[in-house]
């Protein structure tokens, strides 16, 4: 009887931790955006914007990825570096579309 | 009374192996509550990203698929045509997002209505070179192969965008970006399962994480006539979003997972009610 009972118990309580240990450890890895479209984009685009020595954060969640990114560096590499990635999400669905913004002086 | 004893003792060194050892790796401090609407002081520049019109609509279905329903969808233009550039440019953002929704859950020829909706305004846009009957008989061509239709469809809304913003036309491509935010939020919001599915609640109130993006955005330009109304209650929205917190942990240098957002029944109710607000402004 109390080998049922610690049986019964650990079976109940498996799935609480299992989702919590899940949970913790967010969608997975850098590699784990969603589909492999998004994250070859998402992918290309930090080796571009990596390449160019650029501090930035990116935050995602299962099918959404949100980008902030900032720095000081000729706009026209983070530009090209998102037109590159804009070019690329066409084929995604689930892919978000970037834009740049001077938070500082010129706005473009 | 020994059995219950045995029990108890079991359950509480269980709770403090299985679930204690998630902690352990020090990456407790690792998770921060994000506030996104924070913007980086001084000359910089920043990445925003926005949702594109097929994004909403492929994660509500990735997460769990449920029976569709065309009454939640926008109503098709009508032939008056007398609305202002700006409520013509929401609509735009609208009708992809509702196209998306309907193209994704195998309604093609509803999807063909919003397409032919973004078409007529897009002409009085002066968007007709990118959104036209061309690309309407390429997606008629192409009816059974999807991923085509996706491709290009989005290509098409890239490319309005990308004009709109070379001819310094941002606040018309700003103006889709609001419409199609507010398109998808309230598409999340009208899932009967938005308080019962985590992923829904979290994929709603991740949606803060955008409406911080469109706010800075808005605030860089000058929008067309009829559009205080609609800045003024996107901002009262950021106000109610403030308080749902996303918490994120930090799984590499520059990247961050969210793995959980708060957010209670009540401010589901709140946002929703807003959202709803913002769309009728916006439809009407």
């Amino acid at each position: 009887m109390k080998k049922l009972i610690f049986i019964a118990s650990l079976v109940m309580l498996l799935p609480v931790c299992t989702n919590l240990s899940a949970q913790e450890e967010g969608p997975g890895a850098i590699v784990g955006f969603g589909t492999s479209c998004q994250s070859h984009a998402i992918e290309n685009l930090e080796s571009c914007v990596g390449g160019n020595e650029i501090s930035y954060t990116l935050s995602f969640s299962g099918g959404n990825v949100y980008l902030y990114a900032y720095g000081s560096f000729p706009p026209g590499q983070l530009n090209s570096c998102v037109s590159q990635y804009n070019a690329e999400r066409n084929q995604c669905p689930d892919a978000p579309v970037l834009l740049t913004r001077s938070s500082g002086g010129k706005k473009y | 009374m020994n059995a219950l004893r045995d029990i108890i003792f079991i359950v509480s060194v269980f709770i403090i192996v299985s679930c204690g050892s998630n902690q352990d790796n020090g990456n407790k401090e690792a998770l921060v509550v994000s506030d996104s609407s924070k913007v980086t002081e001084g000359d910089s520049t920043e990445i925003l990203s926005l949702p594109a019109v097929f994004q909403i609509p492929n994660a509500l279905k990735k997460i769990k698929s449920v029976r569709f329903n065309e009454k939640i969808l926008a109503a098709l233009p009508s032939d008056k045509g007398s609305e202002s550039s700006t409520a013509k440019a929401f609509l735009v953002g609208i009708y992809g997002v509702d196209l998306g929704y309907s193209l994704l859950n195998g309604q093609n020829q509803l999807a063909m209505k919003y397409l032919d909706g973004c078409t007529r305004i897009g002409q009085d846009l002066h968007l007709s070179s990118i959104i036209d009957t061309d690309l309407h008989n390429k997606v008629i061509e192409n009816k059974s192969n999807i991923d085509t239709i996706v491709s290009l469809v989005l290509t098409s809304f890239n490319q309005m965008n990308q004009k709109l913003l070379s001819e310094g036309r941002k606040e018309v491509a700003y103006e889709m970006f609001t419409g199609s935010f507010i398109e998808g939020a309230y598409l999340i919001s009208q899932r009967n399962d938005i308080k019962s599915v985590k992923e829904i609640r979290c994929l709603f109130g991740e949606q803060k994480m955008f409406l911080a993006n469109i706010i800075k955005l808005v605030s860089d330009v000058n929008l067309g006539d009829g559009s205080e109304e609609v800045i003024q209650n996107l901002k009262k929205l950021s106000s109610s979003f403030e308080s749902v917190k996303v918490i994120e942990k930090q799984v590499n240098r520059n990247a961050k997972a969210i793995v959980d957002i708060e957010i209670t029944d009540q401010q589901i109710d709140e946002i929703t009610r807003q959202i709803i607000l913002i769309r009728n402004l916006m439809i009407n």
